[in-house]
């Protein structure tokens, strides 16, 4: 459970004449996010959300407001290591997350870090790399291995601390497709399977249609918070914040703002082509009612 | 260039002397160095060489591979050697030239630069054939973990070069992608004025620099969020632990040492 | 015929243990002035390929012509090439190492001995272009934003005034607001300015959005040339070798499955939107009546 109220990141800048700058990266949120749900969080560079994210897991401690992450104010250092085995964070560049040269090893370092007993360091290393489907790797080197792998032995070095929610900060950016895949299949798994949280930041808009509710972040602030329907309702909001839907949602506003009568919420290819079948066959029933 | 250079890279054939505990070649290897140069004739050479044939007989690295690995270093033994040979004063004369002499102890001591300088890169070559980097990091750290009392922070130390050993192919790859990239922007390195050919290399080194930096910025935040906070109260996936065979080959160790040096010295 | 690619086979590692067919009979041919997008898994072999057209990689055989000649010719002047020759790295902000954002844009032009007022004049005419504006030609390349970086360093090689530009992954890792400035940005170097484009791309939606002909790479070989159009119309050949087809290609094609009568070799999401709504009325007018 992740709770803040009136959270603000703020920090001062020395220009070169002197001068302070201020910039609020943070402003004023109102966080409410019940245990086992999928989070995306969605902004353009800039709009605090990689701030937001590295709150999360303490690595950053507001400057005005109050986060708590199960009950536990971030803000409070005897707090920091708990609060980083609860909520595990997989970073943007796969290569710079990576510690040891040997998977197993990575996938040990919190577990190491923690103090926790060998044995049991084995066991559940073992266990999660199987989770994310990467158990065969064990002893390979890291640097043999794909973006999109490279992410799945992040997930299963932060799975291995048991936590209850996973941070994705832009984990699928440098990723190709097929990559990006790899991670948000191996995301949904754990959400849906393990019921851990997981709050996903990302540029791409066709990550979050699986979500339970999208956060649009602007300027530092939360713009937007609702289910995927909800968010995806209207192209032209989105665009305003700079953001693109996916194809499909595209092309559904735009038949709907052409005049077709399109009331289902349409997030994927597949929810258009059923629409659109629907479609078809309202008018082929109401051509045959008419006909008898 | 740089991939050629195969020494020092581990060299997996599952043998015995791969598994064995990695302080146990620390030690090893440091005692053979050792024994090699308390040597004042040739009878040490011989025991020296016997079991230096056994260490890579079982290790099963191939002959043809630990030869290939010195070649790069050959030039050195030869300069060296030159040098003893031509510039050893002694009353031995065997052969003279107008200014050039060489004696009896020149060729001594050259024909001994050589076979040490031999011995003691295969040896070091043989423990870097058999163990990963990590092994040796890991044996290293506990090897010298008491001098932690002493305030040294050993744990720091070793993480430090385990990650350094994770980063280097990775910093390689980058090296080569911006040489091609200043390249495309027309830089020089090996044509054109020095000038130009240093402001190439800067090109390089600058983009290079920034890219470990904020490599370095990130994996720190990486462990951060992994918990990492100092070697104190850590445990270990792999803990190192003794069995009967490292104890062996500590013995193994000990009679080699009483054995060559006692035929180096006194025989 | 700006670039023929003849019988290309590159090896990785040549000469050691690690050696490794890279490239294997690679024919293309990039004509002047035209837009040719390059797709492929990573590893396939795409990035290997883009390194030779301005001779960085030397191939184990066949040849590349430059506008009919060898550049792998001895006395073939590399330099020459490269400023002919556009070639943008992926992750190119890695690049910048000078102390202003001008000077960098500088080193390209200089290096290929345009004269100082020269270097000027093009530096600040690729900034212009890139959309970086004159207060910034001062600071530090460091400072700036993720997407000025990115624009910056392609400045770096629109300064040397090519008139072929490859671009390997321009817009990885960028928003969509960075990633389209730079889209357009090159949709506009090749329309307005008639460079012709070799743009490698993950992005099925960015290739067939502004490329006019598009080469598939797989396991170092040519899998298929041709029109968007034609390429995506083997949708399914691709998902085999690990690639995919716009989502609008799928859309169109089970529409038809589901007895729509649409064009399937539409790729953009505009022109989708336009078949769609025909189909929709004419469905709706005819059977209504």
């Amino acid at each position: 459970m992740i709770k803040s109220e009136k959270l603000v990141y703020e920090y001062t800048r020395n220009t070169d004449d002197g001068s302070e700058i201020r910039s609020k990266v943070l402003d004023g949120l109102d966080i409410d996010i019940k245990d086992g749900q999928f989070i995306s969080i969605v902004g353009h560079n800039g709009s605090g959300k990689s701030t937001l994210a590295r709150h999360l897991n303490a690595l950053l401690t507001p400057t005005g407001g109050t986060l708590w992450v199960n009950g536990l104010d971030t803000s409070d250092e005897n707090n920091t290591l708990l609060i980083r085995q609860n909520t595990g964070m997989v970073f943007q560049n796969p290569d710079n997350q990576i510690v040891a040269n040997v998977v197993e090893e990575d996938v040990a370092f919190a577990l190491e870090n923690t103090g926790v007993p060998t044995g049991e360091i084995w066991r559940r290393v073992e266990k999660s790399l199987a989770t994310v489907g990467m158990l065969k790797y064990r002893s390979t080197a890291p640097n043999h291995l794909s973006g999109g792998q490279k992410q799945r032995v992040a997930i299963a070095g932060v799975l291995a601390m048991k936590p209850k929610c996973i941070v994705l900060d832009e984990s699928t950016a440098m990723l190709d497709p097929g990559g990006r895949k790899e991670v948000i299949e191996a995301v949904r798994e754990l959400n849906e399977k393990e019921n851990i949280n997981i709050i996903l930041i990302t540029h791409y808009m066709e990550e979050t249609i699986y979500s339970d509710r999208i956060f649009v972040m602007n300027k530092g602030k939360i713009v937007m918070d609702g289910m995927p329907e909800c968010i995806f309702s209207d192209v032209s909001v989105l665009e305003k914040y700079n953001l693109e839907a996916p194809p499909a949602v595209y092309i559904a506003d735009r038949l709907k703002k052409a005049g077709l009568n399109i009331k289902k919420s349409v997030l994927s290819t597949q929810d258009l082509v059923s629409v659109l079948a629907e479609y078809k066959k309202g008018v082929n029933n109401g051509n045959s009612n008419k006909g008898s | 260039m740089l991939r050629d250079i195969t020494i020092g890279q581990y060299y997996p054939t599952g043998s015995v002397i791969h598994k064995l505990d990695p302080r146990v070649k620390l030690a090893g290897t440091f005692l053979f160095i050792i024994s090699i140069f308390t040597f004042k004739n040739y009878p040490g050479y011989i025991v020296s060489l016997i079991y230096l044939g056994m260490v890579i007989f079982i290790s099963k690295v191939p002959l043809k591979h630990i030869l290939k690995g010195i070649k790069p270093i050959i030039f050195l033994m030869v300069f060296t050697a030159v040098i003893h040979l031509f510039f050893t004063s002694g009353d031995d004369i065997l052969f003279e030239f107008y200014a050039v002499k060489i004696t009896y102890a020149g060729l001594k001591k050259a024909v001994f630069i050589i076979v040490r300088l031999l011995f003691l890169i295969t040896g070091s070559a043989i423990m870097t054939y058999t163990t990963t980097p990590n092994q040796l990091t890991e044996g290293i750290e506990k090897a010298f973990g008491p001098l932690n009392k002493a305030h040294i922070p050993v744990h720091e130390f070793a993480l430090m070069m385990s990650i350094a050993l994770r980063f280097i192919p990775i910093l390689m790859e980058e090296a080569d992608k911006i040489i091609k990239a200043q390249s495309s922007r027309g830089a020089d390195f090996e044509e054109g004025n020095i000038i130009k050919r240093i402001s190439g290399i800067v090109s390089i080194l600058i983009p290079l620099l920034v890219s470990a930096m904020e490599r370095a910025k990130d994996l720190a935040l990486a462990m951060d969020a992994r918990c990492y906070h100092g070697g104190e109260g850590r445990t270990k996936m792999k803990p190192l632990r003794y069995t009967a065979k490292d104890y062996i080959s500590y013995g193994i160790i000990l009679v080699y040492m009483v054995t060559s040096v006692a035929a180096g010295r006194f025989i | 015929m700006a670039i023929v690619i003849k019988d290309l086979n590159y090896i990785y590692g040549a000469g050691t243990v690690f050696e490794k067919q890279g490239l294997k009979d690679i024919n293309l041919t990039i004509e002047d002035g035209e837009f040719i997008g390059i797709i492929g898994r990573t590893g396939s072999g795409k990035s290997t390929l883009i390194q030779h057209l301005n001779g960085l990689n030397v191939p184990a055989s066949g040849t590349i012509l430059y506008n009919g000649e060898d550049i792998y010719k001895k006395g073939y002047s590399k330099k020459k090439l490269r400023s002919k020759v556009g070639l943008v790295f992926q992750y190119p902000e890695y690049q910048l190492f000078e102390t202003t954002v001008l000077s960098d844009v500088r080193f390209g032009p200089k290096n290929i001995g345009m004269s100082a007022e020269e270097a000027d004049r093009s530096a600040k005419e690729a900034l212009s272009m890139v959309g970086i504006h004159e207060d910034m030609y001062n600071a530090s390349p460091f400072e700036l934003s993720g997407g000025e970086k990115r624009r910056a360093a392609i400045a770096g090689v629109l300064a040397m005034k090519p008139e072929v530009l490859v671009l390997d992954e321009p817009t990885a890792g960028l928003d969509p607001k960075g990633k389209n400035e730079i889209l357009e940005l090159i949709d506009k170097l090749h329309k307005n300015d008639g460079v012709t484009i070799v743009l490698v791309s993950h992005s099925m939606e960015d290739v067939a959005k502004y490329a006019e002909r598009i080469a598939v790479i797989n396991d170092g070989e040519i899998f298929a040339c041709g029109t968007p159009r034609e390429i995506f119309s083997r949708y399914k050949e691709l998902e085999k070798i690990g690639l995919s087809a716009p989502q609008t290609v799928y859309l169109l094609n089970e529409l038809k499955s589901i007895g729509y009568d649409v064009d399937t070799g539409i790729i953009t999401p505009d022109e989708a939107v336009k078949e769609i709504l025909m189909h929709t009325a004419q469905t709706a007018y005819t059977e209504g009546i």
